[in-house]
């Protein structure tokens, strides 16, 4: 049997990680903000930001929270009042950051501090959880070297801000910091993750053992080698394009061959990493837009994914944690989130991503702005509508109950 | 004991967990379930084990198993039916208080 490390009962609270989905587009919803009424470096900067480290963020460090449990039989204890700490400094050190790209550089050396503060704290904490684990499973492992290049990338990050504020280390620390940003952290985590969801999401065939085992331990060490070798850039273009393809091929086999937008999604996230891996493979023969990668990879790629497990986790959370008190009468999953809506939200970030590809050409992200502000907008109001949901038959239980 | 049977692996997530709880809302006193899934449910176990029911899983391969739930009142009248129709020893992953980790550990 392998269940003999886990507990059943390890669930952490409801709000514990519903707090991180729920914030999560509204960042989005910033990042538009920026894109709208700021078209220079730092403003590009401020709302990619905005994306990373709001939207992007607090969606996995709420997966992570919750999935250890269940993939990992991990629990981190006292969850609510660390979960508290982790996203009262992460919120304050975000806004600290774009108050610093935006109007003033002081803002960074108070992001630092919080997000260092969010950073060590749930880095530390999970990695150490992590460590202690029985079996080690490609994902676990996937999960751990990510949270790894998290520490490094923020590393490169400090040092970042240190430049901006003329303090010269003589390090490359931009280059660090992306490449461990895109490659070590963003692209490890999601891949790491879809080897376990991908197929127990839509019934679909499982990745192949040797690839789970080997892809991301060489996919970490090609990031490595990037700080000392440009060339190796060239292998994370190729790794992009293999499991872009492969997870399409993973995705078509499932069972029932239906299209729900979760799968949109995930078919957005995966054919945009395609043509993300196809500009880094045609910009050594041809100049293009500097930003236009990064762009592709982060909204059309992380985001999309991103997206889709937002409305596959929050929705589920919220009808298990009714249904576990034995209210067995409340809204099916269906109810709490239909389909409709989420389309909506797909056809607006579909448009706003070609407004992005069309935009980086002219220099001009201004109607990327509004289509983003309008997608957050959106995939806010679908979530909210869950937990108005979930409000309401949860205060009617406790009612019952008294 | 009668039988509610549900066979939930051709279902993807969350259906095979909302088709076990439909069933658990319509199940009446003297009937157990007889779920079909192709791995582990550990959300259902959380909840059978907070809404104390007792469940037994039966690991037919790594990717079938039969989960068997009824109400704790009836436990060890299903667990005198599940010597008889199970191929294998059902685990006895209810009952909290015997602390699951350690009842696993030891076998």
């Amino acid at each position: 049997m392998g269940m003999s490390n886990i507990s059943f009962e390890q669930s952490p609270p409801y709000f514990v990680t519903v707090k991180f989905f729920l914030t999560a587009p509204l960042f989005l919803i910033l990042s538009g903000v920026v894109l709208i009424f700021s078209s220079d470096y730092f403003g590009l900067l401020a709302a990619i930001h905005s994306f990373t480290l709001g939207f992007l963020t607090f969606s996995v460090f709420g997966a992570l929270w919750q999935m250890l449990p269940v993939l990992a039989g991990v629990y981190i204890k006292r969850s609510n009042l660390i979960s508290y700490i982790v996203y009262g400094c992460l919120t304050i050190g975000v806004f600290a950051f774009m108050f610093g790209f935006l109007f003033n550089f002081i803002g960074l050396h108070v992001a630092m501090l919080f997000l260092g503060i969010a950073f060590l704290l749930f880095v530390t904490l999970t990695l150490y959880k992590i460590l202690t684990v029985q079996f080690f499973t490609p994902t676990i492992t996937g999960m751990g070297l990510a949270l790894l290049g998290l520490l490094i990338l923020f590393s490169g990050g400090v040092l970042r801000v240190l430049e901006y504020l003329g303090v010269h280390l003589g390090l490359n620390a931009q280059v660090l910091h992306v490449n461990f940003a895109l490659f070590g952290f963003i692209f490890m985590l999601i891949v790491a993750i879809t080897y376990q969801v991908l197929p127990m999401f839509y019934v679909a065939k499982e990745y192949n053992k040797t690839f789970q085992k080997w892809f991301l331990p060489t996919v970490f060490a090609l990031v490595v080698l990037l700080q000392f070798v440009p060339f190796a850039i060239l292998g994370l273009h190729v790794s992009m394009l293999i499991y872009a393809i492969y997870s399409i091929k993973v995705i078509s086999s499932r069972k029932r061959k239906f299209l729900d937008t979760t799968i949109r999604f995930w078919l957005l996230g995966f054919y945009s990493l395609i043509i993300c891996a196809l500009l880094g493979l045609i910009s050594w023969f041809v100049e293009l837009p500097t930003s236009l990668f990064t762009l592709i990879f982060l909204f059309g790629f992380a985001g999309s994914i991103i997206s889709t497990m937002l409305y596959k986790i929050v929705p589920f959370l919220s009808y298990f944690h009714l249904t576990s008190t034995g209210n067995f009468f409340v809204p099916s999953i269906k109810e709490m989130i239909s389909e409709k809506p989420m389309f909506v939200h797909f056809v607006v970030y579909l448009l706003f991503l070609v407004s992005l590809l069309v935009g980086a050409f002219f220099e001009n992200l201004h109607v990327g702005g509004v289509l983003l502000t309008l997608s957050g907008l959106i995939c806010s109001y679908n979530l909210l509508k869950v937990l108005s949901i979930y409000n309401k038959f949860a205060k009617q239980e406790v009612q019952e109950t008294i | 004991m009668q039988i509610v049977e549900i066979d939930t692996t051709g279902l993807s997530h969350p259906e095979p967990f909302v088709m076990a709880m439909e069933t658990l809302k319509g199940l009446k006193s003297g009937q157990y379930i007889k779920m079909t899934h192709r791995r582990e449910p550990l959300k259902l176990y959380e909840v059978c084990e907070k809404l104390q029911y007792a469940f037994f899983v039966e690991e037919i391969h790594k990717t079938l198993f039969n989960i068997y739930i009824c109400n704790n009142a009836h436990k060890d009248d299903l667990r005198l039916i599940l010597k008889e129709v199970c191929l294998k020893e059902p685990q006895d992953y209810s009952n909290a208080a015997c602390n699951t980790c350690q009842v696993l550990d030891q076998d």
